[in-house]
């Protein structure tokens, strides 16, 4: 081999694996920076002197069963002209009653001096006890101590530089409830039945024994404060007394609507199922019926042709919001009419012309302001029925009659000619 | 061995040892919790833009299944529509963002990929409200979106929330402390506060 040729391959070898031992080394001084013991800054006096760093993501959620674990990456990017130096502390916030253990949760490296418009990755693990019971906490993880300065004092300090995470602790129940809620517009002087299904997925039978939730039943409606339009002889509920293991089965729910009901009824069947995974709340199917009276009778509206000329009436359903195919009651209809049209010769031959669908899409009407974030992308708000009927007409007096169904209101127009 | 055959071994060498430098400093960032992600119109530095994006955007409680990124030059920068989808669920996640070549930022979002099993949890919990049971009763399915942290810490708390909305009234669930936030009514001036 040429003397030089094997000085060329010697330098590019050599280069090579210069090139991954810089990386290293890269790797290695991260390393170094993480072991830094840095003193943590000062709190902030004023709202001006907040260290400017990014906290990247700025939240997160574990849900974890017992005896796992997970971790995640938050980057801090210091945006200041000047080192900064961060201490994570873990701040855990007992809303809601259930605590995470602070041993659970650490977070490496345990500090850092990031140089300015540098920035370091910290990893945030949770690791649950297998032993631990299950439960929803809320955490901070502080990498400053500066804090929102206020007026009176609070209960907990509020972090400027935090990563807001909650860790939730769970089991699969192994009781699992199909449905957790019956919705539906039942109708009055009828009668319903239901069917919640409950898989029991463990190997051991689950005994349940459901009842009648009882909480204070007057609620504020539409016309004030009003008692339940159901009481609870008008609600049965027949069930297993357990669950076999592997099996599914139902509980029924039977509900009678008295002739003379009107309102709302709002409760609560509580399973009573006896697996401690399973979490009070989880074990219930909440009930919510509006109790609605079909009117017997059609609206009418008269009006005059002076001369023949075709007639053309079109009747639409109020917007209804993904209104009843999608609920969870065995009533869930669409909204329908039975129209008629009596002229001078009698009932006229009514023909349905058409039959519209009509969609409504919003980008930014009305809607909750915790929704705002999502004006300007398209969404259906609603779809709304429309029939159109037509038929001759001949000079006289002539009678619409609409018996709606299934619709809480309707619009109608009547064109003649055309 | 000629000079002509060594070279060229070192170039191979050289060009390995490029391949290999390069692919210990780019390693494919995308998460776990993403099968596959697919670009419309794929800008020059879709790495970065990924990078970020995964920083940005979360699933509810599942995996994104698919995240697709189409992308619109404006005179703003780069405005970028992501549609996230789950096997768990037929709804979807939309979020959308400008890219100004070095940071993403979220212009506005609407989550809708929550699996079914939370999304009929957080309807339990509204309808166990009973100003929220009053308003909705009979009126069908609501839909049920998820509200980022940036969102709700204006009213609530820096957390994941649910929205519970039928026509005219909305619900801001806490999902883990499975409690109606706030209540919204249409025509009222602001949601009230539970």
């Amino acid at each position: 081999m040429s003397k030089y040729a094997s000085i060329v391959i010697a330098i590019l070898v050599l280069g090579m694996f210069t090139g991954i031992e810089a990386g290293n080394v890269a790797q290695a001084q991260d390393v170094v920076v993480q072991e830094v013991g840095a003193p943590v800054m000062p709190p902030a006096d004023q709202i001006g002197n907040i260290t400017k760093i990014d906290i990247s993501p700025q939240y997160g959620n574990f849900r974890l069963q017992p005896g796992e674990s997970k971790e995640i990456t938050v980057t801090i990017r210091n945006k200041e002209k000047n080192a900064v130096s961060v201490k994570p502390n873990t701040v855990i916030l007992p809303y809601g009653g259930y605590m995470v253990d602070a041993g659970w949760i650490t977070v490496k490296p345990g500090s850092a001096d990031i140089p300015a418009g540098g920035s370091q990755k910290f990893t945030i693990k949770a690791e649950i006890p297998k032993d631990a019971s299950i439960g929803s906490s809320s955490l901070q993880i502080a990498f400053t101590n500066e804090t929102i300065p206020t007026p009176y004092p609070q209960p907990f300090p509020n972090y400027i530089h935090a990563f807001q995470f909650s860790v939730d602790v769970w089991m699969p129940p192994k009781l699992q409830i199909m449905m957790p809620y019956i919705s539906d517009q039942l109708e009055a002087g009828k009668e319903y039945d239901y069917e919640i299904k409950l898989k029991n997925t463990g190997d051991q039978a689950i005994g349940i024994s459901p009842k009648l939730g009882s909480d204070d039943m007057y609620y504020g409606g539409p016309y004030g404060m009003m008692a339940p339009a159901l009481t609870e002889d008008s609600i049965t509920i027949t069930a297993p007394t357990s669950i076999a293991a592997g099996a599914t089965d139902a509980v029924k729910i039977h509900v009678r609507v008295p002739a003379d009901a009107k309102g709302y009824y709002n409760g609560y069947i509580d399973l009573g199922i006896d697996d401690p995974s399973v979490r009070e709340w989880e074990g219930r199917v909440q009930l919510n019926f509006n109790i609605w009276t079909q009117p017997t009778g059609a609206f009418v509206r008269s009006f005059n042709l002076t001369e023949a000329a075709p007639i053309t009436v079109e009747v639409s359903s109020n917007n209804y919001y993904y209104g009843y195919p999608y609920a969870k009651g065995t009533n869930a209809k669409a909204p329908s009419f039975e129209t008629s049209l009596e002229g001078p010769g009698g009932k006229a031959p009514l023909t349905v012309n058409k039959t519209v669908i009509r969609g409504n899409v919003n980008m930014g009407g009305d809607r909750p302001p915790w929704e705002m974030d999502s004006a300007s992308i398209y969404q259906e708000m609603g779809v709304q029925y429309v029939v159109t009927y037509k038929t001759d007409g001949t000079p006289g007096e002539w009678k619409l009659s609409v018996l709606p169904r299934n619709t809480q209101g309707f619009d109608y127009s009547i064109t003649i000619g055309g | 061995m000629n000079t002509k055959i060594t070279l060229v071994i070192g170039i191979i060498i050289l060009t390995l040892g490029i391949g290999l430098s390069l692919s210990q400093k780019q390693p494919d960032v995308k998460p776990s919790w993403v099968q596959q992600v697919l670009w419309q119109d794929k800008p020059p530095d879709n790495a970065k833009i990924e990078e970020l994006l995964w920083t940005e955007i979360t699933p509810y409680r599942t995996e994104y299944e698919m995240v697709n990124i189409s992308s619109d030059t404006t005179s703003e920068g780069l405005r970028l529509k992501v549609v996230a989808t789950s096997k768990e669920t037929d709804k979807q996640d939309i979020y959308d963002f400008m890219y100004d070549g070095k940071e993403l930022l979220l212009t506005g979002y609407l989550l809708e990929a929550i699996p079914s099993q939370y999304r009929n949890d957080a309807i339990a919990i509204a309808i166990g409200n009973q100003e929220v049971a009053a308003s909705v009763a009979g009126a069908g399915a609501p839909t049920v979106r998820r509200i980022l942290p940036k969102t709700s810490e204006r009213f609530y708390a820096p957390k994941t929330l649910l929205s519970v909305t039928w026509e005219g009234v909305s619900a801001l669930v806490d999902p883990d402390e499975r409690t109606v936030v706030q209540v919204w009514k249409a025509g009222a001036q602001q949601g009230a506060k539970k």
